[in-house]
């Protein structure tokens, strides 16, 4: 008896801080109707201090035209290393991006922006298209883009 | 002879004041003589800013960027994985950037 609970104590104790380690998010953003060509997106974190932190998706496949996502581009060089394995279509006007993921639980309430970069073909191009404070509070409130997203929102 | 001169005393007054009149109110073939001066500093002068859009600091994204064989409309005709592109997701993993919990990658749910 005595050997079950300890084994229960040391399972609870390894899977708990697991769980707070990750939190399952749901990214949505809704396109706004530009009329263009489908857009390429780059989404991205930066910390408290505002350097790159990483890169969580890239919508549009085509490396040749990441120069466009310009404060994505200047951090990263354009390196499409930064989004191997992240990366799917790009997103067509008036249409709906959905992406779910686990992150770290260190992003949240420590000064962590999430930035999407956008552009679309012979359309200009939006670097800061949305920069939304990753906070517990701030998850579900929808955050206007500036031209090719209609809203944003993050949620658990 | 007397009044030969009264008739060109009045018809050089009459000339007279309408040559004034003609020059303080109507057009001038002189301009400078009428309208008043506009320098360049003139506070009533407005720039009107016809392109609301260049405070963005984005610039056009040009056509001639598409100067490969793979067709734009249809991103999947060009072979994953095309030389210096991007791996897509579900082919490698996703970088260890810290980011995202060990082991698992994102998901597109809608796109």
């Amino acid at each position: 008896m005595k050997s079950l609970i300890a084994a229960l104590a040391l399972s609870t104790a390894l899977v708990i801080p697991g769980l707070a380690l990750a939190h399952p998010v749901t990214l949505t953003a809704n396109m706004a109707d530009y009329g263009g060509r489908g857009a390429y997106l780059a989404i991205y974190v930066t910390d408290a201090s505002g350097a790159y932190a990483g890169s969580l998706w890239m919508a549009g496949g085509k490396s040749k035209y990441y120069r466009h996502l310009i404060d994505w581009a200047q951090f990263t060089g354009g390196d499409p290393a930064q989004v191997d394995g992240i990366t799917g279509a790009s997103v067509g006007s008036g249409q709906k991006l959905e992406l779910s993921m686990d992150l770290a639980d260190a992003l949240f309430d420590a000064g962590y922006t999430l930035h999407i970069d956008a552009a679309a073909e012979d359309m200009r191009e939006s670097p800061n298209e949305i920069a939304v404070p990753l906070t517990t509070a701030g998850a579900g409130t929808p955050v206007s883009g500036r031209r090719y997203i209609a809203d944003f929102t993050y949620g658990f | 002879m007397k009044f030969a001169f009264v008739l060109l005393m009045m018809t050089t007054t009459l000339g007279a004041g309408s040559a004034a009149l003609a020059g303080g109110q109507g057009l001038s073939l002189t301009p400078g003589a009428s309208l008043p001066l506009r320098t360049m500093s003139d506070p009533a002068l407005t720039l009107i800013d016809d392109d609301d859009e260049d405070e963005d600091g984005g610039s056009l994204w040009p056509s001639s960027d598409d100067d490969d064989d793979c067709g734009d409309d249809d991103e999947d005709s060009c072979a994953a994985g095309a030389a210096g592109d991007a791996a897509k997701a579900g082919t490698v993993p996703p970088p260890k950037n810290g980011l995202f919990t060990d082991g698992t990658a994102p998901v597109v749910k809608s796109n």
